[in-house]
């Protein structure tokens, strides 16, 4: 039975990037401690660097795993193991999205903890909270799919710029023509309106997309070199 | 079960400033290639092609009896393959890089590979930043070694070796050859070592092939003939002579496919033949590459 | 299965057939500035071990794999100068049973007759080539060899 070399890529991954995943999940305890403190100035500092946790790991993640393995060189050294460019795309996206997610799901746990247990915001702030929480996600895998599809650390440092500019524009936007999630976010019950389901239903549709699209790319090419 | 290790046929790449034109290249079994052509002539691309690291625009390519790129897969279960621009994980040590073939190849030797570290003066808990070049390359290559693949496929693997680092590695490469059905493949600038330990010499130039034959008789085509003509005697242009340099009464030709009746030729024309000499395979070298540029501007 | 391969010197070398540690004996040593081609260089190096004695006539050689793969060259070349070896009689292939020295106990003196003869050959070539009658090149040899005797005699 020959060992599954996509899931020893994967386990490679992990191992190689355990540095960048404790360093962003530090920072989003950090962001956490700081919530705990109370008060309004310690909530908006902390609920702000608890997002620049997630965006930074959004960036650097990509840059680590994707975008080193060729500016490293040891692009060659994966290849020449018996893995094709589509089974080593597909074991790439994986492992970074998995090791994003490790980060994510810490935040997304730690998150509805803050709210359900300790109360430091109001329960009606979990539905625009999970669709706050996607944009990281979104913008994450739009880096890691442009920096796998386009083997270049320049096209990728170009999501970057745009995914992170973009951030505050989806807020204004969502806050400015859905009215209907401003209107309830203080209060003591999560509303789960139509709209809410809708924008939901849009984030996790764009999300398989952006993979869907970037698994797609990856597999008709024909040169990894 | 078929004879030979690699078998490319009518293989052509474009780019833009460099073209792979029909590359036909054969490697038989239990043997070992030396690729060996210019800088930019096409020894990595030719490599990176049947690696399956690049695909051809048109053209076969076979790898140990499999299609090349539709079953590389299956293909590299069964090659090592290291490259000069072939990287290992610099904050890693030599030994996780072990670790990590060893989960992934279950014919890796452990034994051979503690062998190795000894003999290259390598030590596992080394991170790969911290070692020098030549130690580099020799650890890349161990990881290559250990596995005992049935084909080792090998881009210039001891450029920038000191001499003693070199002579280790082609220690190991001939020691390949022990055991029987084992094939290596690799491209050189070095020629003495391509001399040397080659059963099979390749030669190419500017994306094409200009020859591909067993060594011993490929060294034993080419013959350096040193010439005394006489004033008022003319050097006749003899079939297999494919370059005469002249100086005042002393000549020398090169031949390229050189017989006995050669020499007695030139006797007979009213030269004397002072001397045969075998010619090195850089001699050679350069001779063959001004030939075949001078027939491609002709 | 492993074959036991005694080397002059008494050094045994095992090999089995999957674990292969090769000990490099060194048993010849090729040198790249030779001018001369290296199955021509292997081919002396052994006539010159059959000639010393330490390949006894009739004694097993290393099989030409092995012999490649200790002295660090292509498998062709110690082929080729096996094949030429054969041609002289020097050495003989058993089907199956592997390589040896030829038998017969004027083996070593046939390897000096035929250095002898090459380098008489390549005096007498150089002698015509600068125009030396047969009566001088004669006298000079006679006068070296005159010179060689009184050498050795003197050491005695």
């Amino acid at each position: 039975m020959k060992p599954n070399v996509a899931w020893q890529l994967i386990l490679k991954d992990f191992r190689l990037n355990s540095l960048v995943i404790i360093f962003t999940i530090a920072g989003g305890a950090i962001a956490l401690a700081i919530l705990l403190i109370g008060g309004q100035t310690p909530v908006v500092i902390g609920t702000v660097f608890f997002f620049v946790s997630m965006v930074f790991c959004a960036c650097l993640l990509p840059l680590q795993n994707i975008v080193n393995e060729r500016k490293k060189q040891t692009l060659s050294f994966v290849m020449s193991l018996p893995v094709s460019s589509a089974r080593y795309g597909a074991a790439k996206l994986v492992s970074t999205v998995g090791m994003f997610l490790v980060l994510w799901l810490t935040l997304l746990g730690a998150g509805l903890y803050m709210i359900l247990g300790r109360h430091i915001l109001p329960i009606g702030a979990i539905p625009m909270g999970m669709i706050l929480m996607n944009l990281p996600l979104i913008g994450f895998c739009l880096i890691a799919g442009t920096a796998l599809v386009t083997e270049s650390e320049g096209w990728a440092t170009a999501a970057m710029a745009v995914v992170n500019s973009s951030y505050w524009l989806v807020w204004y936007i969502l806050v400015s023509q859905v009215p209907s999630l401003t209107k309830t976010w203080g209060g003591p019950v999560a509303v789960w309106s139509s709209a809410v389901f809708k924008i939901l239903g849009v984030e996790f549709g764009l999300i398989g997309l952006i993979l869907g699209l970037t698994l797609y790319l990856q597999s008709r090419k024909r040169s990894f070199i | 079960m078929n004879d030979y290790a690699i078998e490319l046929n009518g293989v052509c790449k474009s780019y833009r400033f460099f073209e792979l034109q029909d590359v036909a290249l054969r490697l038989q079994r239990g043997t070992i290639m030396g690729l060996i052509g210019p800088n930019g002539a096409g020894k990595s691309t030719t490599i990176r092609i049947l690696m399956g690291l690049v695909c051809p625009d048109r053209g076969e390519v076979r790898v140990l009896g499999h299609r090349i790129p539709d079953e590389q897969v299956a293909a590299k279960w069964d090659i090592g393959f290291a490259s000069d621009d072939m990287r290992l994980y610099d904050s890693r040590t030599l030994g996780w890089h072990i670790n990590f073939m060893k989960s992934i190849y279950s014919s890796w030797d452990d034994t051979y590979a503690q062998l190795l570290l000894k003999r290259f003066g390598l030590h596992a808990e080394q991170k790969i930043k911290g070692l020098s070049h030549g130690q580099r390359v020799k650890a890349t290559l161990l990881l290559v070694f250990a596995r005992r693949p049935k084909l080792l496929v090998l881009d210039e693997p001891t450029t920038g070796l000191d001499p003693v680092a070199r002579h280790d590695i082609l220690r190991e490469l001939t020691a390949v050859m022990v055991e029987d059905g084992r094939s290596v493949l690799f491209s050189s600038q070095n020629t003495q070592d391509v001399e040397q330990i080659s059963d099979q010499i390749t030669f190419i130039d500017r994306g094409r092939i200009i020859d591909s034959m067993d060594k011993e008789v490929y060294l034993d085509r080419w013959r350096r003939l040193r010439l005394e003509a006489p004033s008022g005697v003319e050097l006749p242009a003899l079939p297999g002579v494919i370059e005469i340099q002249q100086t005042g009464r002393l000549a020398v030709a090169i031949a390229n496919a050189f017989e006995p009746h050669l020499a007695n030729a030139y006797e007979s024309s009213g030269a004397r033949v002072q001397a045969v000499e075998n010619m090195t395979l850089e001699e050679i070298f350069v001779a063959n590459v001004e030939r075949s540029r001078e027939e491609v501007k002709a | 299965m492993s074959n036991p391969l005694e080397f002059p010197l008494g050094r045994k070398c095992l090999t089995g057939s999957l674990t292969v540690y090769t000990v490099y004996t060194q048993m010849f040593v090729i040198s790249q500035s030779d001018k001369r081609p290296m199955y021509l260089q292997i081919m002396e190096q052994m006539k010159q071990r059959i000639a010393v004695g330490d390949w006894a006539p009739g004694q097993a050689i290393p099989s030409i794999r092995q012999l490649a793969v200790d002295i660090g060259v292509s498998v062709i070349t110690v082929k080729r100068a096996y094949l030429e070896l054969e041609r002289e009689g020097m050495i003989v292939t058993r089907q199956g049973k592997g390589c040896f020295v030829a038998s017969g106990s004027d083996i070593g003196a046939r390897i000096r007759e035929q250095e002898l003869a090459q380098h008489l050959e390549q005096a007498v070539r150089s002698a015509a080539m600068m125009g030396l009658s047969q009566k001088n090149l004669e006298k000079r040899i006679r006068a070296i060899y005159d010179r060689v005797t009184d050498k050795e005699k003197e050491t005695v």
